[in-house]
């Protein structure tokens, strides 16, 4: 750790605005108020379902797009069941408005989906829709599980729906347009979108969502009835948006690589099952820049035994690898390493050493994925189930768990920008300067370079970072000089929560480093502040924690095995202490009390499911560094 | 009563009322009568649209309704043979009548797991078919 010298102040004053070169507008808004050249973290969704998600809308979720956005930026919003005059029976709020959203609504079954609601339109009296209105449950089980060819009602090729399809699009693209604040508050930004949602085998998930920079998009969104094939969605956006529309920009963003039977990322092209060539690792790090972590249906990091003896790879692990096994016993089977992204963080640099292309350099966001239009809402007390693949709520609510008890609220994404615009969050999206929560709003970033210091922590963290290093997201040079080694600089602060809810102390912060050796990753994961026995607990009873923690931390960790010759990356995590599952919050709230099975009322017999545990360590990771040999 | 009477009395009830495990899409305990219902929303669809997952479920539902009425015939016809044994034809009456009473009692409370019902998790014979 050198002293700095004297100077060194003045000069990093003057490299700091050099670091941050001026945001690319791309859209007529006016300018920020505040913007802040060391970047502010922004907290947002972008894995939000409405009523035009064929999913949603048969388990009686009625929330528009625009119902959607009001709810991220602080307004209530009513949840079924509904009454038969339309009042809701639940209504639920942010405690804090989000920084920004997207809707991203399934596309493949937009135009079917509208033509089934929509009286005196072709299809409305289809078999199909009789049963999608009557028996919406079934429905969603042979509707979504349809593919190619689109159903019969929807005319010669499709063409019906193909236009009913534009109805919810446009409504989707009006609804984002008005509650994007243009003015110099810049206090929301909304982003188009949509989702992606192909599944291979036993419902094996390759679901993608896909993020537009700004106003300009294609006319309809791809879907996996036309683009079968992830490739087949790069195309599709290479063709309709990149070619075809001026200022037109996308983001595919996978997600559930847990649910993925290994197919997320495995080393076959899926197109042709063919092995990857360094064009194709090129195209799929171009398009796929991020990777959801950790959302309602369970954190995809890695899992304690499947190829890590990572003690903490145990967060809201699904036990099951694809859809199949959430519908089907038969079919459950615990998921392998290949289903995690440290898996697939690890895997993509030995590509790059077969290949000298990195296929798997992605950063890392959180979302909630919620099917009933609750952007954000990840709250463990009082969840109240986010839909989709959980459980259907219709006329009534029923006296159980509200979700299945291996699902959880959900995470948010993290994003350092200059300021809250599509611009600016775009392109740090795009350099990956990004972070994910497990729901926690805590404020998390880190950088990577030769001449960082502990002494950064103390003040200066930004400046030093950006004047001296690389973000995460970014990439090492080359050392400069035989016996040096990267240092990674981590800094966490504490969620503050709210009066009602305060936020609560990180236990300890980790660097986590994969590199190759022998051809094969290797991970070592080291915790470098904090105190793991900090003694801290949760009271499974009231759910009060106890016990200090750190309100921030900071850390700046030498790599003492750095090996310039290999290809390795770098990223951070951090962990609260323990607080209580969304599960014992409603356990406890029903008086459950699992040595009296007097109290186990049917529908909470999960409460007393050993193999869900009854408290968490909410956390947070940042986006790796990489380091790739010259 | 006959045994025949006996039989088919009992055999219908169990078919209306009795629980039994399925899965068509997901797993439900329910009663016979609702696997056909739904086996015949999905074989509709599948004699309209066609489609893989469509002909599937409408297979696997048809297998297991199948196996379960031949199932239910045969034990409502041992329970009917024990009760041709009672001499008294009321009280013969007397017993198909109580055992079908029980069936339909037990089910009006919500003792069915119905997860793919689009208004509850738990139904009674009155919402059976949601």
């Amino acid at each position: 750790m050198s002293r700095r010298g004297a100077l060194a102040p003045l000069a990093l004053a003057l490299l700091a605005p050099a670091t941050a070169p001026a945001i690319e507008r791309t859209e007529e808004r006016a300018p920020c108020a505040a913007s802040d050249p060391l970047r502010r973290p922004f907290f947002g969704d972008l894995h939000v379902h409405t009523r035009y998600s064929l999913d949603a809308s048969t388990q009686g979720t009625r929330t528009r797009p625009s119902e959607a956005y009001a709810f991220a930026k602080g307004a209530p919003l009513g949840l079924q069941p509904f009454s038969a005059s339309g009042e809701p029976g639940r209504t639920v709020q942010l405690a804090r408005p989000l920084d920004f959203a997207a809707v991203t609504d399934h596309s493949e079954l937009f135009g079917e989906v509208d033509l089934c609601n929509t009286p005196g339109s072709p299809g409305y009296d289809s078999t199909v829709c009789l049963i999608y209105r009557g028996w919406p449950r079934i429905a969603f089980f042979f509707m979504n599980a349809r593919g190619a060819p689109r159903f019969s009602f929807c005319g010669e090729g499709g063409r019906d729906c193909l236009v009913a399809a534009s109805t919810p699009w446009r409504e989707m693209q009006e609804a984002a347009e008005a509650a994007y604040d243009r003015s110099s508050a810049c206090r929301f930004t909304s982003f188009v979108g949509y989702e992606w949602t192909k599944s291979v085998q036993t419902a094996s998930n390759l679901h993608r969502n896909v993020i537009f920079r700004n106003a300009a998009v294609p006319a309809l969104p791809a879907s996996a009835v036309d683009a079968t094939t992830p490739e087949d969605l790069w195309d599709a956006l290479d063709r309709e948006c990149r070619a075809k529309m001026p200022g037109c920009q996308a983001l595919v963003i996978p997600h559930n690589s847990n649910l993925s039977s290994g197919f997320m990322f495995a080393p076959e092209q899926l197109r042709n099952g063919q092995p990857f060539t360094a064009e194709y690792a090129r195209r799929r790090a171009d398009n796929e820049r991020l990777v959801e972590v950790i959302q309602h249906k369970g954190d995809s990091e890695c899992r304690l035994g499947a190829g890590t003896n990572d003690e903490l790879c145990t967060n809201e692990l699904l036990p099951y690898d694809s859809f199949a096994g959430r519908f089907n016993p038969i079919a459950r089977h615990a998921p392998a390493a290949l289903n995690f992204t440290r898996t697939a963080l690890g895997a993509g640099l030995v590509h790059q050493v077969q290949l000298g292309v990195n296929p798997f350099q992605f950063g890392l966001i959180g979302s909630t994925d919620t099917h009933i239009g609750a952007a954000g809402l990840v709250e463990e007390k009082g969840h109240p189930g986010h839909g989709g693949a959980g459980l259907p709520i219709g006329d009534t609510l029923p006296d159980s768990l509200l979700d299945p008890i291996e699902y959880s609220p959900g995470g948010l994404a993290g994003v350092w920008a200059e300021e809250n615009s599509r611009d600016a969050l775009f392109e740090a999206m795009m350099r990956r300067e990004t972070f994910a929560t497990s729901g926690p709003r805590i404020a998390f970033r880190s950088f990577a370079g030769y001449g960082l210091d502990a002494g950064m922590c103390g003040s200066d963290f930004a400046k030093r970072g950006y004047a001296e290093g690389v973000a995460m997201g970014g990439e090492l040079a080359a050392p400069p000089s035989a016996d040096a080694a990267p240092a990674i600089a981590a800094w966490a602060l504490q969620d503050p929560g709210t009066a009602e809810t305060p936020g609560v102390p990180l236990q300890r912060l980790q660097i986590i480093k994969l590199w190759v050796a022998d051809g094969i990753a290797r991970e070592s994961v080291v915790d470098v502040a904090g105190d793991p026995k900090n003694g801290a607990r949760v009271d499974e009873q009231t759910c009060e924690p106890i016990g200090a923690g750190a309100p921030q931390l900071c850390a700046v960790w030498r790599d003492p095995d750095f090996d310039p010759r290999a290809p390795a990356l770098y990223y951070a995590r951090v962990v609260q202490n323990p607080t209580c599952r969304w599960s014992t919050y409603a356990c406890n709230a029903a008086g459950v009390r699992c040595g009296d099975s007097s109290t186990i009322r049917p529908g909470y017999e999960a409460c007393c499911d050993a193999a869900y545990p009854r408290t968490i360590q909410e956390r947070a990771w940042t986006s790796p560094v990489w380091y790739t040999p010259q | 009563m006959t045994h025949t009477a006996a039989r088919r009395w009992l055999w219908l009830a169990a078919l209306a009322t009795m629980p039994v495990p399925y899965y068509i899409g997901q797993v439900e305990w329910a009663p016979v009568l609702r696997l056909a219902l739904l086996t015949s929303l999905f074989g509709l669809v599948m004699l309209a649209e066609g489609g893989r997952s469509v002909i599937l479920f409408s297979a696997l539902g048809l297998l297991q309704t199948a196996i379960y009425t031949g199932l239910f015939f045969l034990a409502a016809g041992l329970v009917a043979r024990g009760i041709a044994r009672i001499s008294e034809p009321p009280l013969r009456i007397a017993a198909v009548g109580t055992a079908v009473f029980l069936l339909f009692a037990s089910s009006l409370l919500p003792i069915y797991q119905t997860p793919m019902s689009s208004t509850r998790m738990r139904s009674d014979l009155w919402h059976v078919f949601e």
